[in-house]
């Protein structure tokens, strides 16, 4: 069972990534609706995404060495039944959720994957816009869990794999909603439209991969209403994919290493929310709120506010 | 996937997808033609900020606001905007048909600015160097 291998579902899928995202701009072209698409945009996302996937070739052994050393501690070994991937599935996807949200509430994290959300469009080509750098994180800490049930490596890297390629499809404008039933239990267009928001009462919301039931369980699920403005709070003034793959790692530095601080604000400048400053002068998600109520207080207790 | 497969076709699948966007038109740049679209994607990022006077650049592809929270910069990132509230003075250097514009960020490290007049040359540079009595706070 040590020589498991499982298929690399994310490279077997970049020819149907590459004619899907054909099929979406042929689409928009024709109908004159349905999405954007700009060329240098568009090249930024391709080229972070095909940066990803080379990373993830360099840097794999990382997650993988540790994943195996964690399997040595497990306490059972569940196998590879079918139902035991389904399961692996569903609590991989509740992994997901969490290491999300950590992405989006720890800066450290969110150097990371801030990359994801570091273009102004949406469309399928936004799908491929993904991080350099998601193995200094730390984050693979949280699949522990997983591996200590039984789960094997091979498994869980395998179920994580199907998990983005889900999520591929969801990242465009050409579908409003699904069915009703699809829409209560399923991470769709709609769902991760709202996620990718710059709008204040987008923040921090909707991180569910597959299921967006995980949202509704932690509070953190918001519908889609107004018009949703894509984008980060303060937006790259680059399309350089080298810049856009690393500066927030950049800004860490820099806020860090800054004279006069004390060493828990140091601290804090890695491991606080997005946004904090030891002086105030810039913005967190809940002041982005705050201040938003403030100003529309009309808005007030509208989920996400 | 065999690499001398997959770089291959990522390479191809790149370029092409980069051929067709651009014959299809989508490599137009949005251009400010008015002092009320500029304020309003201004608004966009800056929300609390009151703009008091606009200056846009020769292709529309940049301009300057005075607001109450300091000098802005906005520019054009294809259909859409980055803008960045900018300290005064601030280094510029002459590019042919315009100057360039040195930002402390890593996100946005220099601006081209296109003007074609030197006396729009000189106006901005003024500005910027915070010697221009109208645009000082
Ligand atoms: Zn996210
Ligand atoms: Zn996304």
């Amino acid at each position: 069972m040590d020589n498991l291998t499982f298929p690399d579902t994310v490279q077997l899928a970049v020819p149907f990534f590459i004619l899907a995202i054909v099929l979406e701009l042929t689409w928009i072209t024709i109908k004159r609706r349905g999405g954007r698409y700009e060329t240098r945009d568009a090249m930024t996302s391709v080229l972070l995404g095909a940066g990803n996937v080379v990373t993830g070739i360099l840097l794999g052994f990382v997650a993988w060495g540790f994943y195996n050393w964690v399997w040595q501690f497990r306490f059972f070994d569940l196998g590879t039944s079918i139902p035991i991937i389904f399961i692996c599935f569903l609590l991989d996807d509740l992994r997901y959720y969490w290491v999300h949200r950590f992405g989006h509430t720890i800066r450290w994290a969110w150097a990371s994957h801030v990359v994801h959300h570091s273009s102004q469009h949406y469309n399928l080509t936004t799908a491929l816009r993904q991080t350099w750098t998601g193995e200094f994180t730390g984050l693979m800490i949280v699949s522990v869990p997983l591996l200590l049930l039984g789960f094997h490596p091979a498994m869980v890297l395998f179920v994580g794999g199907i998990n983005l390629i889900y999520q591929f499809w969801i990242h465009t404008e050409a579908i409003t909603k699904m069915p009703r039933w699809f829409e209560a239990v399923m991470n769709t267009p709609s769902h991760h439209r709202v996620h990718h928001g710059r709008n204040a009462q987008y923040l921090d919301a909707n991180y569910a991969g597959v299921l967006i039931i995980w949202d509704k369980m932690f509070g953190t699920f918001v519908p889609e209403g107004e018009k949703v403005d894509y984008g980060l709070v303060v937006n790259l003034g680059t399309f350089n994919p080298i810049r856009a793959a690393f500066h927030e790692w950049i800004g860490i530095f820099k806020d860090i290493t800054q004279p006069n601080i004390s060493m828990s604000d140091r601290f804090r400048y890695a491991f606080a929310p997005p946004g904090w400053s030891h002086d105030g002068s810039r913005d967190t998600s809940r002041i982005i709120k705050r201040k938003y109520v403030e100003r529309n207080p009309e808005a007030k207790g509208k989920p996400g506010l | 996937m065999p690499l001398h497969i997959l770089g291959p076709m990522v390479l191809i699948g790149i370029i092409s997808i980069g051929i067709l966007l651009h014959l299809l038109g989508n490599s137009k740049r949005m251009v400010f033609t008015n002092a009320d679209q500029v304020i309003d994607r201004w608004h966009r990022e800056h929300p609390e900020t009151s703009v008091e006077r606009v200056e846009i650049s020769d292709s529309g592809h940049q301009a300057l606001v005075k607001t109450d929270a300091g000098i802005g910069l906005i520019w054009v990132m294809g259909f859409d905007t980055a803008s960045r509230i900018i300290a005064l003075p601030i280094e510029t250097k002459n590019r042919q048909s315009g100057i360039s514009i040195k930002l402390n960020d890593f996100t946005a490290p220099r601006i081209k600015v296109d003007l074609n007049t030197e006396q729009n040359q000189s106006h901005w540079i003024a500005i910027l160097a915070a010697k221009e009595p109208s645009w000082t706070t």
